[in-house]
């Protein structure tokens, strides 16, 4: 191998730290990945909660519940995670379980008592604790497929729970200060838990819990990766939920909004999964390929590898 | 960041496939790999961001495409499972972030990007002197670098600024070794003939200068 001559190595010796963040700048976008990355994983764990409220969309008269959209899921479950993050830190599953109780009317009400019916505990940092999270609504009455732009950045009022041990001090910037810091026992936070509404009192989809005092503050969901991510999520949920052409349908447009995003290897991944889910082999097969072709080294690849459409696969998933 | 590593994964693997999804979902990632993102993001943030720069991105979007980047790291965490390091994991993400930045924003194609020659962030050293000539430095490496293809700044970088080896450096770039190493040659050619410009130039610009002023 040719080496640089001095003259160069002295140059980059020289220069080589120079493109270092500052501390300031560092800590900065530090607060501003948390927020996001907070976006992020309470639209996972609230799009299936979300999911859940479709499946009963004769019952549930509300504006999340009636949309199908895969935009207006997203968005939805922007607004829970926003509820849970900012006011407990503490993420509860929704399951299946809750799906009877998704009838009880508002979003917000919805998503809480899904989430009170999950099964508590699931692992040692999940305490068995009630989550039930002011959560406002999309724009009460607007019509669902009209409440958001796909590319439109999304503004999200937060509202946070009710006081808890270590409840962190409301301050102006509200998702990232409400954010749970690295200083704060998060897992173990106790949620003060507001009752959920009992099933047929059915509130309105008002826009604020009215228990919730703390200030509101918007955040918004501007960047083509949380929305890529977003979409990606919605899309395991509903594999998961056992519903794989739903799943399809939302990779399929994920896939035509970002053909080059940085997840599109994670997509093509779950399109494999939900071909195979579909007993859609042949097509899992030529997607599986692709995908392996493209990236071998894909973290997805033994599991590619192991599906339907991999060479190890067994043709009935 | 092994050990709570270790300990994540299995939850996060659990969101990767539709077995493994039917039992918790993707949720818990957000607290179980907190810890783990932090020590990443403690550790590694300089090495993005310098490889976020260098590899072209101007500076006003640099932050973005670094929390785009850490976005997609902490998505991704549970997915890293050791086979690599955590640079070349890290920089396997980086450069597709940074790809995307680009396709998106339809930006020039680096090399043609003018790297202003006054504006760097060096920090001082209170040493008026020395810190001109080290801001001068920067900028003549900036200059000498955007001349480079992306392809080869990038393998230059990785060796030469990062210190990374052959192997990882295949790893990162998803490049078999043999490129990596023709590539790395090329580059450093090209380096030494561009710096050997830049320096040609400057004392140009600097002859003239004193022949103006002895007018």
């Amino acid at each position: 191998m040719s080496e640089l001559g001095p003259r160069a190595r002295a140059l980059i010796e020289a220069t080589r730290s120079a493109d270092d963040p500052t501390p300031a700048e560092a800590e900065r976008v530090r607060g501003t990945i948390q927020a996001r990355i907070a976006i992020g994983a309470g639209t996972v764990m609230a799009s299936a909660a979300v999911v859940t409220t479709t499946g009963n969309a004769a019952a549930a008269p509300t504006v999340v519940a009636v949309a199908t959209a895969a935009w207006v899921k997203v968005a939805a479950g922007v607004v829970v995670a926003c509820a849970v993050a900012t006011g407990a830190g503490v993420v509860a599953m929704s399951s299946s379980n809750g799906a009877g109780a998704t009838r009880a009317a508002s979003p917000a009400s919805a998503v809480a008592s899904a989430r009170a019916a999950s099964t508590p505990a699931r692992g040692p940092s999940m305490a068995p604790v009630p989550v039930a999270a002011p959560v406002a609504a999309l724009a009460p009455g607007d019509p669902p497929a009209a409440a958001i732009a796909p590319s439109a950045a999304i503004a999200l009022p937060i509202v946070p729970v009710a006081p808890t041990p270590s409840a962190v001090p409301p301050r102006p910037q509200a998702a990232i200060a409400a954010f749970p810091t690295a200083a704060t026992p998060r897992a173990a936070t106790p949620v003060a838990a507001t009752p959920t509404a009992p099933a047929g009192a059915a509130p309105t989809p008002t826009a604020f819990n009215a228990g919730a005092t703390a200030a509101t503050a918007p955040i918004a969901l501007d960047s083509a990766l949380d929305h890529e991510i977003a979409l990606l999520s919605v899309a395991r949920s509903e594999l998961r939920e056992g519903d794989p052409s739903g799943a399809l349908t939302v990779l399929h447009d994920a896939a035509q909004r970002f053909p080059n995003g940085p997840l599109a290897e994670d997509r093509a991944a779950e399109t494999v999964f939900a071909l195979c889910a579909l007993g859609r082999s042949s097509e899992a097969r030529s997607e599986a390929a692709r995908l392996l072709a493209e990236h071998p080294r894909s973290p997805h690849a033994a599991a590619v590898r192991e599906s339907c459409g991999g060479p190890n696969g067994s043709p009935n998933p | 960041m092994t050990a709570s590593h270790a300990n994540d994964r299995p939850i996060l693997q659990a969101a990767a496939g539709p077995n493994g999804g039917a039992q918790l979902g993707a949720a818990i990632p957000a607290i179980a790999t907190d810890d783990a993102f932090d020590r990443i993001y403690r550790d590694h943030v300089r090495f993005v961001w310098r490889c976020v720069r260098r590899l072209g991105v101007d500076d006003s979007s640099v932050e973005d495409v670094v929390q785009d980047a850490f976005v997609v790291v902490h998505r991704r965490l549970g997915e890293f499972e050791g086979r690599s390091t955590t640079r070349t994991w890290l920089y396997g993400i980086v450069r597709r972030v940074v790809a995307d930045h680009r396709r998106t924003r339809r930006r020039k194609p680096l090399h043609l990007v003018e790297h202003p020659h006054e504006e760097t962030d060096v920090a001082t050293t209170g040493d008026a002197h020395s810190d001109a000539e080290r801001s001068e430095q920067v900028a003549l490496m900036r200059r000498v670098l955007a001349r480079l293809s992306d392809e080869k700044r990038e393998v230059l970088v990785l060796a030469d600024f990062e210190e990374m080896t052959m192997s990882e450096i295949a790893e990162a770039t998803d490049t078999n070794p043999n490129t990596v190493a023709s590539r790395l040659r090329a580059a450093r050619r090209e380096f030494e003939a561009a710096l050997d410009d830049e320096m040609r130039v400057a004392s140009c610009v600097e002859a003239a200068g004193t022949r103006r002023s002895r007018r």
